[in-house]
């Protein structure tokens, strides 16, 4: 039998970036999707691609406590805590949508020593697109 | 390519000295990160050319001038296009500044940019009537906040009020003291 033709490495570059954990950047972006009842902070490389989540539901705290600005603060640590020692130095942090947890990640982010680049908010704002829910009559 | 050809165009419509302050904002923007490729030439046009232009604070772009989109077409998306994604309110951040002012910087630009109150309203569906009277309220706290005047000077309506008790004191209320004809 011939012996197997090594194959070229394009198929397995997304491979292994996911397996290498090593990988360091030194330039990221931060999103922060803050809903009214959960916060979820995302870390990403500059073309998009993810390192590292955490959310105020992965934080431990369940329920109404996870939108409130104490698990966004704790969500927004627990995130960069893991990237911090990849090496990570400047960021840029995408802010969606309202709610509570807003301010206070940005507090954590800045707190923790990341060099802050941009500052932007991505909101997703509809040109009067699609019908949103009815009203609640609580 | 189309940097290039934006550049050229660019160019040939700065030579003239077109003086336009409202397209500061958006030249300058799109301009900054050509601005660290070629500090040369175009550094030197903007510098005979922009009145202000502080790299510090960016503030969004929605209040172009109608007339930028024909005049430079490219530059209508161009808060789409640098950044590859559109967004409501962008800050620079400057080193070493407080945590503090920065919050109060962002919340503020958030705030005239009006994105909570936007996504507090399409959270959920608002119908005619619900629609018109969010507008009335709106209008009539713009009215409020920009016109504050008063109706009629007070002093006249104070005027008015006095001399109508003095008036009143003048009065001569008792009945007087005459024998009538017929008691």
């Amino acid at each position: 039998m011939a012996k197997p033709i090594p194959r070229t490495s394009s198929r397995r570059n997304g491979r292994i970036s996911s397996r290498k954990n090593a990988r360091r950047i030194p330039k990221g972006v931060i999103h922060v999707q803050a809903s009214f009842n959960n916060t979820i902070v995302t870390v990403t490389d500059v073309r998009g691609r993810v390192i590292s989540w955490s959310s105020a539901g992965t934080c431990g705290f369940k329920g109404t406590r996870r939108g409130t600005p104490f698990a966004a603060q704790t969500a927004a640590g627990n995130a960069i805590r893991t990237v911090a020692d990849q090496g990570m130095q400047r960021a840029e942090v995408m802010i969606k949508g309202p709610g509570l947890g807003r301010d206070a990640a940005l507090r954590a982010i800045r707190r923790s020593g990341i060099l802050l680049s941009f500052i932007r908010d991505v909101t997703p704002m509809p040109h009067n697109g699609c019908r949103p829910p009815k009203k609640r009559r609580v | 390519m189309a940097a290039s050809s934006l550049s050229s165009f660019l160019s040939s419509l700065l030579l003239p000295k077109r003086p336009s302050p409202p397209l500061v904002d958006i030249l300058c923007l799109l301009s900054q990160p050509h601005l660290r490729q070629t500090p040369s030439k175009r550094a030197s046009l903007l510098a005979t050319w922009g009145p202000s232009a502080p790299p510090s604070s960016f503030s969004s772009l929605h209040n172009a001038t109608d007339i930028s989109p024909i005049l430079f077409p490219s530059l209508a998306y161009s808060s789409t296009l640098f950044f590859k994604s559109a967004y409501n309110v962008q800050i620079i951040v400057n080193d070493n500044e407080p945590e503090e002012k920065l919050l109060n910087r962002f919340r503020k630009e958030v705030l005239k940019a009006g994105v909570l109150l936007e996504a507090k309203r399409r959270r959920f569906f608002e119908n005619k009537h619900e629609k018109k009277k969010r507008k009335a309220r709106e209008a009539a706290r713009k009215n409020r906040k920009r016109r504050p005047l008063p109706k009629a000077p007070k002093d006249i309506k104070h005027l008015a009020n006095k001399e109508r008790r003095g008036d009143e004191k003048d009065d001569n209320w008792d009945v007087p003291d005459v024998d009538l004809p017929y008691c």
